[in-house]
């Protein structure tokens, strides 16, 4: 064996040029491949992989009867009225969430840190669960809090760092709008790269604090969520941002995303038979108007629609051409490089050399480039990730979260993996005419003459 | 030892056929010294490359030390030929990037032969050579006589029955050239039989039997009858 590496590491001395061209070659297909595939699984990943499938978005369609027909995905938001009847109808389901965005200014009480804008939601406590939010400090605001509309903020790691110092922060305040909120939680929410939670799945931001919805309301923090109202009440939906929330309770806009985790099918069907019998009678009291007005989509179903990044796709297909035009490239110097060995080989051969013994030494040296060329691939890949992420920060004004948006530039191994072990046999696969080629090269043919 | 019958030679292409061979009919005894002339083209090394199993041939019988060479397959062949025959060429075919050390243990590593058992070969056969002292020189740092006496070296490291040897001074000096010859008639004598092919009717003659090959037949001459047949 050592004396077969011996050999190998001679054929690998032969024309070092065209090895480092082959090496830049494979490093350069796969890097173009890694980089767009690491993209475009991040960007495809499901959230909450092992129970997307339980977990739907519930949306009731109040819109006119003449209304466009619309995909399913992009039924309006659920209004408070309905939100409401619901979870008083106290159906067996493991949760229930209820959520929409806000925003505010938020500082420390003590003002040691600069105050920090953020992009919140108001929502029941369940959600941490549907979630499963890691917490590094405290833990969600209880039931009793939340119907007590008691001041408390869970706040993200990030917002944590900015104003505390990353210090546990559990029992300080904040000062919201002047009024102060007791921190009670401190998460982790770059777990998610995805803000599926309010149906948008950005892959930019994620909210950086939840605040109780029933603080939200009595308090009227203001609704930067989509608002829908009916052509009725159209006209109001700008005043239900900012105020009147009495009127906005009462209203038909829908501004809620409501969330329902199942234990089961069972539970799922008994769900929505029921909502499909209550949107009956509210039909019959003239709220709602279409023929099918109760739509459940899994996360699943809402990632086909928001997790296609046509542009991605895209690029992906392109860097798969790409690879396998380094590939046959690589193929193609493999050849050029074998066949400068033919007088060596010839040799080897004439001193006793078996084919297959030929074989041997370039498959290993294959083997050996296309090792060096996936390293080379994966440094970089790693760069190429790196530009693509700053591209996109700058493409967002650098308002994205970097923590956030990091994770859909960040290198997956199983990924990387299987690119290896594609590439290993793809440059085999390259490698096989050229090492037929030179194997089967006649010991006579190159030894004549000076 | 070697016994060719009846063994023929085609070279086909799409337009024609040549016959490289034809019907060669030769026995060559152990321990003998067989000079092979014959006009450019006429078929010598092609016989060359039959006889050390370099090349196929269409008809005919090929016993090697009594080994039907007709038949194997390429790993008998390459054993076959690792074994017993040491080959000797016009342009020495050395590497040029290994020392002279690594060249003669080249085709020991084929034969599979344990690290010191291949030193103890390699420093014996540049002992013969008269170049031991120069074993981790490069070949280019050598003048051509030695070029080909590390040559030499590589084929007897092996301990082969045979030597075949293509013009193994078509590349030398007069004077470099004798004493390449001075070194094959040394080591025949010690009994490796040698089949040589040379333009030069003066080297031929230093053989103990010549065989001429025209048109594709072989046949022994006298060596009254050896003549510059380079053309």
């Amino acid at each position: 064996m050592n004396e077969l590496l011996k050999q190998v590491l001679h054929s690998l001395k032969h024309k070092k040029n065209l090895n480092i061209l082959m090496v830049i070659t494979i490093a350069i297909g796969i890097a173009l491949m890694t980089t767009m595939m690491t993209i475009s699984l991040q960007q495809q990943k499901v959230p909450l992989p092992h129970k997307s499938k339980n977990v739907q978005l519930v949306m009731l369609d109040n819109r006119a009867a003449d209304a466009l027909e619309q995909e399913a995905s992009r039924m309006p938001r659920t209004t408070y009225k309905d939100v409401e009847n619901i979870f008083n109808a106290q159906l067996p389901v493991k949760s229930l969430v209820r959520l929409w965005e806000t925003q505010f200014i938020a500082e420390p009480e003590n003002l040691l840190a600069r105050p920090m804008s953020l992009s919140a939601s108001a929502t029941n406590n369940q959600l941490f669960n549907l979630m499963e939010m890691p917490f590094i400090y405290g833990e969600p605001w209880s039931k009793a809090a939340q119907t007590a509309s008691q001041a408390v903020i869970v706040i993200d790691k990030t917002v944590n760092d900015e104003l505390f110092g990353g210090a546990n922060s559990v029992g300080k305040r904040l000062l919201v709008n002047k009024k102060p909120l007791t921190i009670v939680g401190v998460m982790d929410i770059s777990v998610h790269t995805r803000r599926f939670q309010n149906r948008y799945f950005s892959t930019r931001s994620n909210d950086q604090a939840f605040i109780p919805y029933t603080y939200a309301l009595d308090n009227n923090f203001r609704r930067r969520g989509q608002v829908f109202c009916p052509e009725s009440q159209r006209a109001l939906s700008g005043t239900y941002r900012t105020q009147n929330v009495a009127g906005l309770k009462t209203s038909e806009c829908g501004f809620e995303n409501l969330w329902a985790e199942f234990e089961n099918d069972e539970q799922s069907d008994e769900f929505f038979t029921w909502l499909t019998a209550y949107s009956q009678k509210q039909k019959e009291v003239g709220r709602f108007f279409q023929e099918k007005i109760v739509y459940g989509q899994t996360i699943n179903q809402l990632m086909t629609v928001y997790g296609n990044d046509t542009w991605v796709q895209t690029l992906t297909m392109m860097s798969y051409l790409l690879f396998a035009v380094c590939i046959i490239n690589t193929s193609g110097i493999m050849l050029a490089k074998f066949q400068s060995k033919s007088k060596l080989v010839s040799l080897y051969r004439a001193l006793g050399a078996t084919k297959a013994y030929i074989v041997k030494i370039h498959l290993i040296e294959v083997l050996f480039i296309s090792l060096i060329g996936i390293l080379v691939g994966l440094l970089f890949s790693k760069f190429g990730l790196e530009i693509m992420f700053h591209i996109r920060r700058y493409q967002s004004d650098y308002l994205s979260d970097p923590v956030q948006l990091r994770a859909i530039y960040a290198i997956d191994w199983l990924l990387i993996a299987k690119t290896a072990t594609i590439t290993i046999f793809s440059v085999i696969i390259a490698g096989l005419y050229p090492i037929w080629r030179i194997s089967n090269l006649a010991p006579a043919s190159q030894l004549r003459g000076a | 030892m070697l016994s060719m019958k009846n063994v023929s030679k085609i070279y086909r292409t799409d337009l024609i056929e040549t016959h490289a061979l034809s019907d060669v009919n030769l026995e060559v005894a152990e321990g003998d010294f067989v000079s092979v002339t014959g006009p450019s083209g006429s078929g010598k090394t092609t016989f060359l490359n039959l006889a050390g199993m370099l090349e196929s041939f269409e008809q005919g019988d090929y016993f090697l030390d009594g080994v039907n060479v007709k038949g194997l397959n390429d790993n008998q062949l390459s054993r076959l030929r690792n074994e017993k025959i040491g080959f000797i060429f016009q342009g020495f075919n050395l590497i040029s990037d290994l020392s002279l050390y690594d060249n003669v243990e080249v085709p020991l590593i084929f034969r599979g032969l344990n690290r010191a058992e291949r030193k103890k070969r390699i420093e014996e056969s540049l002992e013969i050579v008269g170049l031991a002292s120069r074993m981790h020189h490069l070949p280019n740092q050598l003048s051509g006589g030695q070029q080909q006496r590390v040559a030499i070296a590589r084929a007897l490291a092996g301990k082969p029955r045979f030597l075949l040897a293509d013009e193994p001074t078509g590349n030398l000096d007069s004077l470099m050239a004798r004493q390449v010859m001075d070194l094959l008639q040394d080591i025949n004598k010690k009994g490796t039989t040698i089949i040589m092919v040379t333009h030069d009717p003066e080297l031929a003659r230093r053989a103990n039997r010549n065989i001429q090959i025209l048109d594709g037949q072989v046949s022994d001459i006298q060596q009254s009858q050896l003549t510059d047949m380079a053309v």
